[in-house]
């Protein structure tokens, strides 16, 4: 099985943020075991990388291992909707 | 399937109506979406923007051109709001609420997301939740009451901080719907509360200071700042009161104010003085000195160089103490303190007059004591010596068929030595070694037996006046003494009148208590007799005053005085536990005052007049002790003369050794008073009274200081002969003693 790479784009410390950090961790930790990585990338610190991913809003969630490419926005409450989004699920 | 021309232009037609109908339904759909005040973002299966309103262009502040086409990515579906960043074209942020839903886009399935711009309703959120944090966690007492009803109890409270429950005890719950009333107490200002009232009554914002009591009972003091709080249609709706404890500052403000009540009512000068000189600060008391002083202002009492002074406790941050200044007759001690944080200095003055004065008059009674041990001592050996001259001359005299031209001279001898004699008696009275025989007198009366006497002194151009205060306490003193003390001021007085005046000699009775004492180094506490002497003479200046008790000071002209009047005066009085004070001034006049304690024991026995008529021998034996060989030699030559055994000793003990071998013979004991050696006059007295206690006695003295005490009284003639005395004297009073 592959590995998932997956980069969360927030934009600093807010409630927000905080929220999708825990959602992503409790997602990952429940579906994929160790089989990840995870990279969070705070756009206000690291603008440059947000200008690169041309990131409009976040919180953008990036699969960007395995292909197919994904990208969600939305703070990732609803657990089913992220597994879709990914790919995980059907 | 044919259609008629009539049918396909029908259907033509109609098709016409439907397009118009689809495309103004259409205009009508995007009218709409691009009037939405919502953002509108359609994103295609792969997450391509597709479509974009005006409003979403907006938010994002990039064109619908832009963001065509652009990776946006899958906008959750979730059938709830979510919040996004938005990342602005400009590099700004602004917070969106995202609704997403499925839709179709040319046919294919697709995402709409609704974004509404919340950017304003979030930072107004913040800001609120700052306000509450701030609120919560400030040290002051936050208290928000509604602004009705406004009744006599105030309006009740809405909210309170946890300050509020930190400094009242109370809890939030216990006191919203109250009204803040139940904070204050029986100290609480009432007048402040009903500003308040009138204030909130007038929608108006105060500030008071009041008294406000925990749950617990305790007092504190607030500082409250009350504000009406308007609605947005400018209603008031609540008043939100913050309120300081202040009680540090209160107790603070009440010790400065004790503080501050020092120096104001310090009796003493106390003044603050800026680096130039400015006088910031004085105190009553130095107004009151400067004013007694003659001068207008606090400053002028200053020392003249104060600025200089300031200047140099400023810079070197030290104090300079104990500044002496003589302003008319009065000395004032400055101190001077800098006090660096405020850049001033702190003044004290303390009129050290008094204490000055006294310090002279220890110096001067110091003086006149060591120089009356000095006069004292020279007297008593001039006196073995003058007894000697004396006595030999007169036993000389006594002699049969003497050349008439040697009795002459013989006379000379005896006159000169009297007056010598006379002289070193004088010195004796003031150093208080005279032997005193001390009576109950009546002052008064010992005045009008003088003052035949003074009136022949006095002469014609001098009025004499006496103020008696009558019924005076008698005094214990010696007669004698007391009349020339009296001579000795009248004749003073009369030289300082050249040209006339008057004298006043007053009696009265005095109570000196501690307050007099603390002026008067000499003085003791106790009832006194009073004899005043006055003259309206040439007055004395400050630097005689200070001598005119010492021995041989004289104004006089050489050969008018002996300059021992008044230090004899002195001497005398100081002997009978009294003291003298002199007020004078030049040209109007001096003032003696001569203070003698009361006597209230009861009166012992009178001396009795020895006769001095005659002079009769015997044949008694007489145990002579005395230290100094010449007046031995003299006593023994007279009264083996007059017939009487002489048992001579050189000393106390020497005269013990005799009495031992003697006792039984000796009927008189003459002896010195002072001698030297570990047995002294009295001593030996009280060892052979008890062996024999009617032995009888005569003392001899070249001096007493000492011996003037309870024990013994001394009777000159009779159990005393002071010295130099004549060979005469010496038998009488033998033979006196014997007799009695």
């Amino acid at each position: 099985m592959n590995k998932y790479l997956l980069k969360l784009y927030i934009a600093g410390r807010s409630p927000r943020s905080e929220r999708a950090i825990a959602n992503l961790q409790r997602i990952c930790d429940e579906q994929l075991g160790d089989q990840y990585e995870m990279m969070i990338i705070d756009v206000l610190e690291r603008p440059e990388l947000a200008e690169n991913e041309k990131i409009l809003a976040t919180p953008t969630l990036i699969k960007q291992l395995p292909p197919p490419l994904r990208r969600i926005i939305g703070d990732l409450s609803d657990i089913e909707k992220v597994l879709i989004g990914l790919d995980l699920l059907p | 399937m044919n259609y008629s021309a009539e049918t396909i232009i029908e259907l033509h037609k109609l098709l016409e109506e439907r397009n118009q109908e689809l495309q103004t339904s259409e205009a009508r759909f995007r009218n709409i979406i691009n009037r939405n005040a919502d953002g509108i973002i359609v994103v295609d299966k792969n997450g391509i923007v597709q479509f974009i309103n005006p409003a979403a262009e907006n938010l994002f502040d990039r064109s619908a051109e832009e963001l065509r086409g652009e990776l946006f990515g899958f906008p959750l579906v979730t059938g709830e709001t979510t919040e996004l960043d938005i990342f602005r074209k400009g590099g700004e942020t602004a917070v969106a609420e995202m609704r997403t839903v499925v839709t179709e886009w040319e046919g294919e399935f697709a995402y709409l997301a609704m974004l509404r711009n919340i950017t304003e309703r979030k930072l107004a959120e913040q800001q609120l939740r700052l306000f509450e944090a701030s609120i919560a966690h400030l040290h002051e007492t936050v208290v928000i009451t509604q602004a009705t009803p406004l009744d006599e109890l105030g309006p009740r409270i809405a909210f309170v901080n946890t300050a509020f429950e930190h400094m009242t005890g109370y809890s939030r719950e216990e006191v919203i719907g109250k009204s803040p009333r139940f904070l204050q107490g029986p100290k609480t200002d009432l007048l402040a509360l009903e500003r308040i009232r009138q204030a909130q009554l007038a929608w108006q914002p105060i500030h008071e200071e009041l008294i406000n009591y925990t749950k617990e009972g305790k007092e504190y003091w607030v500082e409250l700042d009350i504000s009406p709080i308007n609605d947005e249609r400018g209603s008031a709706t609540y008043f939100v009161a913050i309120e300081r404890d202040i009680t540090e500052r209160k107790q603070a403000e009440e010790a400065i104010k004790k503080l501050a009540a020092f120096p104001r009512f310090n009796p003493n000068p106390v003044l603050e003085l800026e680096r130039d000189g400015t006088l910031t600060f004085y105190n009553a008391a130095a107004l009151q000195v400067a004013h007694a002083l003659g001068k207008q202002q606090p400053a002028a009492i200053l020392p003249p160089e104060v600025t200089h002074l300031i200047e140099e406790c400023l810079s070197t941050g030290d104090s300079r103490l104990g500044l002496e200044i003589t302003i008319g007759n009065r000395t004032l001690s400055w101190s001077f303190f800098p006090i660096m944080s405020s850049q001033v200095v702190h003044a004290y003055a303390f009129d050290i007059t008094e204490r000055l004065n006294l310090e002279a008059q220890f110096r001067q009674s110091q003086k006149m004591e060591s120089v009356g041990q000095l006069a004292g001592g020279v007297a008593h050996d001039f006196n073995n010596i003058l007894t000697t001259i004396q006595g030999y001359t007169d036993l000389i005299l006594l002699s049969d068929n003497l050349d008439t031209e040697l009795v002459e001279q013989l006379t000379q001898i005896s006159v000169a030595a009297e007056r010598a004699a006379n002289l070193t008696h004088q010195l004796l009275a003031f150093s208080r070694r005279q032997v005193m025989q001390p009576k109950q007198l009546d002052l008064n009366e010992v005045i009008s037996n003088v003052t035949k006497m003074l009136r022949r002194i006095l002469g014609e151009n001098i009025t004499l006046q006496f103020n008696y205060q009558p019924s005076l306490p008698r005094v214990r003193a010696d007669e004698g003494m007391v009349g020339q003390i009296i001579m000795s001021l009248a004749v003073n007085a009369r030289d300082a009148m050249a040209r006339g005046g008057q004298l006043v000699i007053s009696t009265s009775l005095m109570e000196i208590d501690d307050n007099y004492i603390q002026s008067h180094l000499e003085a003791l506490p106790g009832q006194y007799i009073c004899l005043s002497v006055s003259d309206t003479g040439c007055g004395m200046d400050t630097e005689t005053q200070l001598r005119i008790f010492e021995p041989f000071f004289t104004t006089k002209e050489v050969g008018k005085g002996t300059g021992l009047g008044l230090s004899t005066v002195y001497g005398i009085v100081k002997q009978h536990q009294g003291w003298v004070e002199v007020n004078s001034q030049v040209d109007v006049g001096s003032t003696f005052k001569v203070f003698l304690p009361s006597y209230t024991k009861p009166s012992s026995v009178q001396a009795r007049e020895s006769n001095r008529a005659e002079v009769i021998g015997g044949n008694e034996t007489i145990l002579v002790v005395e230290d100094e060989s010449s007046v031995r030699a003299l006593v023994r030559n007279i009264l083996q003369r007059y017939g009487y055994r002489v048992l001579e000793a050189a000393s106390g003990r020497e005269a013990l050794l005799a009495w031992e071998i003697h006792k039984n013979q000796i009927d008189l004991l003459l002896t010195d008073l002072v001698m030297p050696g570990d047995v002294g006059g009295l001593d030996l007295v009280e060892q052979l009274h008890q062996q024999q206690p009617d032995l009888k006695v005569i003392y001899t003295s070249g001096y007493s200081a000492e011996i003037v005490g309870e024990k013994i009284a001394f009777y000159e003639g009779l159990n005393l002969l002071s010295k130099p005395y004549t060979p005469t004297m010496l038998a009488q009073a033998v033979r006196a003693c014997l007799d009695r």
